[in-house]
């Protein structure tokens, strides 16, 4: 009995120290400026979770979309593609405030460009049409390039081929996921979710790191 | 068979809040305006932006655009709702150039066909 109370208090606890991350992470993202000042020395940290948040976020969000797609859950889809696009729109006002509003404004259509091919794929899932899947799986890998290119022109310590190989390894891990929801094979679908939300720290932590070198003075605290 | 339209259905839904990207590029915008009197003009091409994205000439003008991404980018006359092939110049990648020459008096719109968002403008007085 007391174990079994222990061990209830500490999921208790748990659960609190969750919660108050979460809000936490909210109330960050909801303001989310990576280049405003701040008066630790953990301005580095801040962009490097910030953005681990972001494209975290962008995976769990592309796979609910998709799984209520195939699944024929309407009003799940609708909640779920709405709360993708506030994430696209956040990830690109994080690039704006690293940047400009310009790069902001020219961030968001081509990021989501390849959530309209992720659509695409996914209605080729649904209906079977393997030529329309080919299309959209070409067009995004077509798309990793494009975004490579954006990246490398606006930071000259991201090469464009090394991004694209990373947006590339994006598309095909939420494919995995995408595939498997199709098949309708949950074990497989939440594996391959773990796996493409983990490849995200593989963008996130690049963007980061070339970011602080590209303005060191903004993110001195960089080890 | 329902289900598979239902789904249809939704992603269309989805695609509509992927594609609605109406032109974001501030081209009405005094920011990012430039006046250039003299014959030769140009526009830049960065970031999946050209700038200045509106462009004041004089009539007779030979404007040319450069790319500064690696990636190619087309100058395309009109609109992406409506082209007019006036022009339309492939900047196949970082360094190349297109030049046109304005000489009738009047507002100049233009695109890219890869990336319909890049919208510019050339004013010609
Ligand atoms: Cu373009």
């Amino acid at each position: 009995m007391n174990k079994m109370f222990a061990r209830l208090t500490g999921t208790v606890a748990l659960i609190a120290l969750l919660a108050t991350g979460c809000s936490m992470a909210t109330a960050e993202r909801g303001s989310m400026d990576l280049s405003m000042p701040r008066t630790s020395t953990t301005k580095y940290a801040d962009l490097r979770t910030g953005l681990n948040t972001l494209f975290g976020e962008h995976v769990i969000l592309a796979a609910a979309a998709t799984g209520a797609a195939l699944g024929g859950r309407q009003a799940e889809f609708k909640a779920a593609a709405d709360a993708l696009d506030s994430n696209s729109i956040d990830i690109s006002r994080a690039i704006g405030s690293v940047y400009d509003v310009e790069a902001e404004k020219a961030f968001l259509p081509l990021w989501r460009k390849h959530i309209s091919f992720v659509v695409d794929y996914t209605v080729g899932a649904a209906s079977n049409d393997k030529a329309k899947q080919d299309k959209a799986v070409s067009d995004l890998l077509g798309y990793a390039d494009d975004f490579g290119a954006f990246l490398s022109s606006a930071n000259p310590n991201l090469p464009k081929a090394t991004v694209a190989e990373l947006v590339k390894s994006h598309i095909l891990t939420l494919k995995e996921v995408i595939d498997a929801q199709a098949a309708k094979d949950p074990v497989k679908a939440y594996t391959a979710l773990r796996m493409a939300y983990n490849h995200m720290q593989m963008i996130a932590n690049p963007l980061a790191d070339a970011i602080a070198k590209q303005f060191p003075d903004r993110y001195a605290s960089r080890p | 068979m329902k289900r598979i339209m239902a789904t249809l259905g939704f992603l269309a839904v989805l695609g509509l809040v992927g594609l609605s990207d109406k032109p974001v590029v501030g081209i009405a915008s005094g920011d990012n305006v430039e006046s250039n009197p003299t014959p030769g003009a140009s526009v830049t091409i960065q970031t999946f932006q050209f700038r200045p994205a509106l462009l004041e000439v004089k009539a007779g003008t030979r404007v040319t655009w450069t790319n500064q991404d690696d990636i190619l980018h087309t100058i395309t006359s009109g609109t992406p709702e409506s082209p007019d092939s006036r022009f339309n110049g492939r900047l196949q990648g970082k360094g190349s150039t297109f030049s046109f020459t304005f000489t009738q008096a009047g507002t100049y719109s233009y695109f890219c066909t890869r990336h319909n968002s890049m919208r510019g403008q050339i004013r010609v007085n």
